[in-house]
């Protein structure tokens, strides 16, 4: 007999190997002609231990089957010797024993035998016994190599973990550095996810802004070395036609493509195709009313597909960018609310003061005027404060129309409005411009159809004064005394200090 | 000589299996029978223990019963201690029931040239 002979039955993909070490030629032809029932096995048979070592430290062995009286190393030292092999600390070994002592078996288990047969080997026994351990050893093998998978994809999943951190950290540094302005902070943030939404892949960011059927460029990442996908200015306009920036706000929500040139309908839009763009992620982003969409885009294909990371990534890229317009837009509206009045949209008493100041104590100074509406509370009684309110809204908007070269209109309050005229430093040229103011009143003012009365006639008086060296207050209280004068005098529409006019 | 249920057991009803196993079983048997026999009167008494636990072994592998049976008795007597006569006859008795086995495996190789079959 061959030290070594392959025999049994191969079928199937997963065979599993059985050494076989017998002393006795016989027996082992015995076992293997036994283990042939069992389907997808390989038997190595060996007569000598000392051979069965050497073939097995490089061969893969499932299963071994040793005689317990061999000639040195017998079976007890051969099952040490396996055992001591690194990584076969789990592989069944059987013994084949004609010993029945308790000695001999516990010396056996010591050694790291796993089970026994009794010689003469009862055959469905032996069958029985080995196929249980090739099992156990099979679904062993099963767990190893899903632990190795599962141990890989955790290490694979740690890794992207700790890049995704990485990159969050790196948006928050920027978020909450001091020495940035608002819109580098938004470039900034932009530059900074570009280079990292795929780390070694080159990515452009933008900011859209959707406006109508276009959408404008609102902001961008710094110049990108090496990504030349076309130098696009701020505030510069795409057809939505003629690009997929709709699609993330027809969604709701982050959408990439890994390769545009997969996409057929996407690859047949005019700029996708004229930028030979190959992979995107969109995200759109509410603020103040506005509709934005962030966009990241590549002349290459991604080197792995987008995942779930990285769309997490952007959306907070998105939801950051989100917050600093909507804080913007808010600053935006206080600060509307604190100069112009809620009511007509024209500047407040306050701001009209500020700037009034401003043009007065500059350069040239600049005339002042205040306009009086008459018998407004009259108006509001008949018609009701709601009337009321529209025509004062009428009014406002009338005055400030006839504001030109750097005049403007500011309601100081209730029916009183003021008017600062830069341009006029004469008393014909004052008068010429108060006149324009007066005519306002001359058509009827539309009252939106309230209390069933269309329009309403509304007269007005002016009190105004020339540009002075006098100061700003001082400037107001002429203005004053004159509207106050007119009231008095109920003659004329238009007192200008020191210097009453009678207009028709 | 042989016990059949085993044989076939074995060998699955393969004949020629049957035949390839016993003739190996002559093969393994007859040098340990001619140790046995070559035993002088006060050698050591484990070498003869060993040389009958094999043959007993190999003997009841293939279900040759009657070699077994007597391999046992051998392997008994010679930890026992049992004296040099009674150890030459059992050894006789174990070379007479190889011939036995010899018989039957001849009488197996005419079944299996014929038409009569071993397992029938």
């Amino acid at each position: 007999l061959a030290a070594c002979r392959i025999g049994g039955v191969v079928t199937g993909i997963a065979v599993q190997h059985i050494l076989l070490v017998d002393d006795s030629p016989l027996n082992m032809r015995t076992h293997e002609l036994l283990l042939r029932r069992t389907p997808n096995v390989q038997t190595h048979c060996f007569t000598s231990s000392a051979e069965a070592l050497t073939w097995s430290a490089d061969h893969e062995v499932d299963c071994f089957i040793v005689d317990f009286r061999m000639p040195a190393p017998d079976g007890l030292e051969f099952t040490r010797l396996i055992r001591a092999r690194p990584g076969m600390a789990q592989i069944p070994i059987i013994m084949v024993t004609a010993d029945h002592e308790r000695a001999i078996r516990y010396a056996a288990l010591d050694a790291g035998v796993n089970d026994f047969v009794e010689k003469p080997v009862d055959p469905r026994e032996f069958i029985a016994r080995v196929g249980t351990l090739l099992a156990l050893q099979d679904s062993r093998k099963d767990l190893d190599a899903r632990v190795a998978d599962l141990t890989l994809s955790l290490r694979e999943q740690e890794r992207t973990t700790r890049d995704h951190a990485v990159r969050l950290e790196a948006l928050w540094r920027i978020a909450t550095n001091p020495l940035l302005e608002d819109d580098e902070v938004i470039s900034a943030v932009l530059t900074q996810s570009a280079d990292v939404v795929r780390p070694g892949e080159r990515f452009i960011a933008r900011l859209f802004r959707l406006d109508g059927s276009d959408a404008v460029l609102e902001a961008a990442c710094d110049k990108r070395v090496g990504i030349d996908i076309g130098t696009l200015p701020l505030g510069s306009r795409i057809p939505l036609a003629e690009s997929n920036i709709g699609a993330a706000l027809e969604r709701g929500a982050a959408i990439a493509w890994d390769d545009i040139a997969a996409v057929p309908h996407l690859n047949a839009l005019k700029r996708l195709k004229e930028l030979r763009l190959r992979s995107q992620i969109h995200v759109p982003l509410r603020a103040g009313g506005s509709n934005f969409v962030l966009t990241y885009s590549s002349r290459q294909p991604t080197q792995r597909p987008f995942d779930s990371d990285d769309l997490s990534y952007v959306t907070i890229v998105a939801a950051f960018l989100q917050a600093r317009y909507q804080q913007r837009w808010q600053a935006e509206r206080i600060q509307y609310q604190t100069h112009f009045d809620s009511l007509t949209g024209i500047m407040n008493r306050a701001r009209f003061r500020v700037l009034a100041r401003a043009a007065c104590t500059g350069d040239g100074g600049s005339s002042l005027a205040i306009v009086d509406l008459i018998d407004f509370s009259g108006v509001n009684q008949r018609a009701g404060n709601l009337t009321g309110d529209a025509l004062l809204v009428e009014v406002a908007a009338a005055l400030a129309a006839v504001a030109q070269d750097g005049e403007f209109v500011g309601r100081l309050g209730g029916d009183t409005f003021g008017v600062c005229l830069p341009g006029a430093h004469s008393a014909p040229a004052l008068l010429a411009r108060l006149k324009a103011y007066l005519a306002v009143f001359e058509l009827p003012f539309s009252t939106g159809d309230r209390a069933g009365i269309d329009f309403v006639h509304l007269g007005a008086r002016i009190g105004a004064t020339l540009a002075g060296d006098v100061s700003f207050n001082d400037l107001l209280s002429r203005a004053d005394t004159a509207i106050k004068a007119c009231r008095t005098t109920q003659q004329s529409r238009i007192v200008i200090f020191e210097q009453a006019v009678h207009a028709a | 000589v042989i016990d059949r249920n085993r044989m076939q057991a074995i060998c699955n009803g393969d004949e020629s299996l049957a035949i390839e196993l016993i003739t190996m079983l002559v093969d393994e048997a007859e040098p340990l029978i001619r140790s046995l026999q070559a035993q002088q009167p006060g050698a050591n008494a484990s070498v003869a223990h060993e040389l009958a636990h094999s043959l007993k072994g190999i003997a009841g592998n293939v279900g040759a019963s009657a070699l077994r049976d007597v391999a046992a008795r051998l392997e008994t007597s010679t930890a026992r201690g049992a004296p040099q006569m009674m150890l030459s006859a059992m050894v006789s008795e174990a070379a007479t029931a190889l011939d036995g086995v010899r018989v039957t495996l001849k009488a197996w190789e005419a079944c299996a040239a014929g038409q009569a079959g071993i397992f029938g």
